[in-house]
């Protein structure tokens, strides 16, 4: 077994209900067709910008949303039909860690308290031992045993994420959504989250689905990249190939606007100067990126394909490779 | 860029007190920049190094109490803004300095459509009539690039994308063609692709209008990719000032450098990013001497003991750090990240 988890042709559209009787009037198609998979003690990267679809696929993984259609594999079981019984196992392998370090924390109770939660779905009933594995945990995220008495106000948002990933970690699972981690703390607070999240990862063989909009940090951790647009992935590569020999235009579009340091002032980027259209945008036959391409043409308009292979490993949708 | 030109806006020593009955929390202690006239000024920091305390001061929208604020100058076009009174401050704000905030979604109003929001800078400062509004209205709107404007002059803030709210944002900063635009992270809330069409925006913008733009951001990606000269900021003071390529090229102050450091990129695939040890101190219990002593590798005896002066490196460079200024740095920034 590869793979912690593989994801196929996985579906969500969301009723769009309007007037009195809250009649069904369009759909909006946040999640078409995604299929990708994460190797195990590996991280694979999904991006995209806001609306993309990214956060509803993890719930879907997660099953605190129904999918419409398609397959959840984890290790080598499809797990999207599961009911919320046949799933309790499993909760404790498939664990997530959220962006907001503020809101992901019950305020009323103690760290060492919320951290003894999960140590009781493991098993861990005894005061003295769930005391003990919570200062263990701890001191695997960077901080002091002492910390089990306080209450989450009392830290700052870097502490905070680093024991929302105590939490996840507390009942030893094998895949970790992370849920964009980094994006809400300053710089030198997520260089410490991220070089945490990747010693876990080499001491614990965990798999990672990293879920961000920052290229920055999803080519500095990741090892697979996926980008998604609208619903569907774009474009899926190894990390190093996405980045040096990017093939999609919408992941050149995403790579020539994000900030690069060695960059300088005068090579800021020129991309389309049209607004991207939100998130509900009108159905439009063929490739959903047409709008904003800077070449589309009628094969776009009636291009209605799927990932197609362009080397190894690296998949793209778009007819042009 | 070209240090003869005059500087429009010049603070020195500025100080932001908070007061309360425990404590006195110093956001800002004495802060010196000046912004010249047609260039881009970065103020860099981490959240709550003062940055956005410190333009809020000099714009008077920082409420006094629980407020002091004290300065031996704060000077725009020759003109003292701190002893005014609200009124002639009133003359100034929006008129010849705009303002551009964070989030647009909270700092439009929800009740009135981008029409009104633009035409009220318009109706105030400079009493036009409303055939002229209407008109200045829709050249503002399509300035900023937003599609149609005639149809959008009927829209409501929570009709538009968040790129477009903060566009009409910055069409209200413009309508009264300020010499200086004062932008305070105003792409923090948006994504990568639409902060690229801002960043163009803004730098087109300010050629049109020969303004002068004070940037507060804390992404150093968008410094490097807009400043002119830039200002690192941390706790409350200036660290670090220079033009923007040698400063992000070479930095000096090790608080600059150690932010370079921890920024993740794949070309750091594999090395461990440098993180800077411990944390912020809090504004009412700052260190003694320099603030960033704890956290520093090069800390030496007197920088626990001396507020340390700002030390000049090559043109316009320079960086409060008397130990930098003893060492040779033109070793490349990296070897940190590689040992750990």
């Amino acid at each position: 077994m590869i793979h912690t988890l593989r994801v196929e042709n996985l579906k969500k559209h969301f009723p769009v209900r309007r007037g009195f009787l809250q009649r069904t009037v369009g759909w909006v198609r946040a999640v078409e067709d995604v299929s990708f998979a994460v190797e195990v003690g590996r991280t694979l990267g999904l991006v995209g910008e806001s609306g993309c679809g990214k956060t509803t696929v993890a719930r879907m993984i997660l099953k605190l949303l129904p999918a419409d259609s398609g397959r959840i594999i984890y290790k080598g079981t499809d797990i999207c039909g599961f009911s919320d019984r046949d799933m309790l196992p499993l909760r404790r392998e498939i664990q997530v860690v959220f962006q907001d370090p503020y809101g992901s924390l019950n305020p009323r109770m103690t760290v060492g308290q919320t951290i003894a939660e999960g140590l009781r779905m493991k098993g861990i009933r005894e005061r003295s031992r769930a005391r003990d594995e919570t200062a263990r945990l701890l001191e695997l995220v960077g901080m002091t045993p002492a910390s089990a008495d306080r209450y989450p106000h009392e830290f700052s948002g870097g502490q905070r994420q680093r024991i929302g990933i105590a939490r996840a970690l507390s009942v030893e699972p094998s895949l970790v959504i992370c849920d964009e981690p980094v994006s809400a703390l300053d710089v030198s607070i997520q260089a410490q989250i991220l070089n945490l999240l990747k010693d876990l990862q080499e001491r614990l063989g965990l798999s990672y689905l990293f879920i961000s909009h920052d290229l920055n940090v999803v080519g500095y951790l990741c090892h697979q990249v996926a980008v998604m647009h609208r619903g569907q992935i774009m474009e899926c590569a190894p990390a190093e190939a996405l980045f040096e020999n990017p093939l999609h235009p919408y992941t050149h579009a995403l790579l020539a606007a994000a900030p690069d340091l060695g960059a300088g002032k005068k090579a800021a980027p020129e991309a389309a100067d049209s607004e991207p259209v939100a998130a509900a945008p009108p159905h439009t036959e063929g490739c959903r990126f047409q709008s904003q391409c800077s070449e589309p043409d009628d094969r776009c308009r009636q291009f209605n394909g799927d990932l197609t292979k362009a080397a190894e490993g690296h998949y793209v949708r778009c007819w042009r490779t | 860029m070209n240090s003869q030109q005059e500087a429009i806006l010049s603070v020195e020593n500025l100080k932001v007190y908070f007061r309360s009955e425990e404590e006195l929390a110093r956001a800002v202690d004495g802060v010196d920049f000046e912004v010249r006239r047609r260039e881009t000024v970065c103020l860099v920091g981490e959240s709550g190094c003062g940055k956005t305390v410190s333009a809020l001061a000099l714009l008077g929208l920082v409420p006094r109490p629980p407020g002091e604020i004290t300065a031996a100058r704060v000077r725009f076009c020759g003109e003292d803004l701190l002893d005014r009174s609200d009124e002639a401050l009133q003359a100034v704000r929006g008129r010849r300095i705009g303002m551009v905030f964070q989030e647009p979604q909270t700092s439009l109003n929800p009740v009135f459509t981008i029409g009104e929001q633009i035409a009220e800078p318009l109706r105030i400062h400079l009493a036009m009539p409303a055939a002229g509004i209407r008109e200045r209205t829709l050249s503002l709107l399509s300035d900023v690039g937003i599609d149609a404007p005639e149809q959008r002059l009927a829209a409501y803030p929570h009709q538009l994308s968040g790129g477009e709210r903060q566009r009409v944002m910055i069409a209200m900063a413009l309508a009264c063609d300020p010499e200086l635009i004062i932008a305070d992270e105003p792409t923090t809330a948006l994504d990568v692709t639409v902060q690229a069409q801002i960043l163009r925006l803004i730098n087109r913008l300010q050629k049109a209008h020969a303004m002068a733009v004070l940037y507060i951001t804390h992404d150093l990606g968008v410094v490097s990719q807009i400043a002119d000269r830039v200002y690192v900021m941390y706790a409350g003071v200036i660290v670090e000032t220079g033009p923007a390529e040698p400063l992000m090229k070479n930095p000096r102050h090790p608080y600059t450098r150690a932010l370079l450091e921890s920024l993740p990129s794949r070309r750091k695939r594999g090395l461990r990013l440098y993180s800077i040890p411990g944390t912020v101190p809090h504004p009412a219990y700052k260190p003694a001497g320099c603030p960033f002593h704890p956290r520093c590798d090069l800390a030496i005896d007197s920088c626990r003991e001396q507020h340390p002066g700002m030390c000049a490196f090559e043109e316009g460079h320079a960086a409060r750090c008397p130990v930098a200024a003893g060492r040779s740095f033109f070793d490349p920034p990296t070897p940190k990240a590689a040992e750990k």
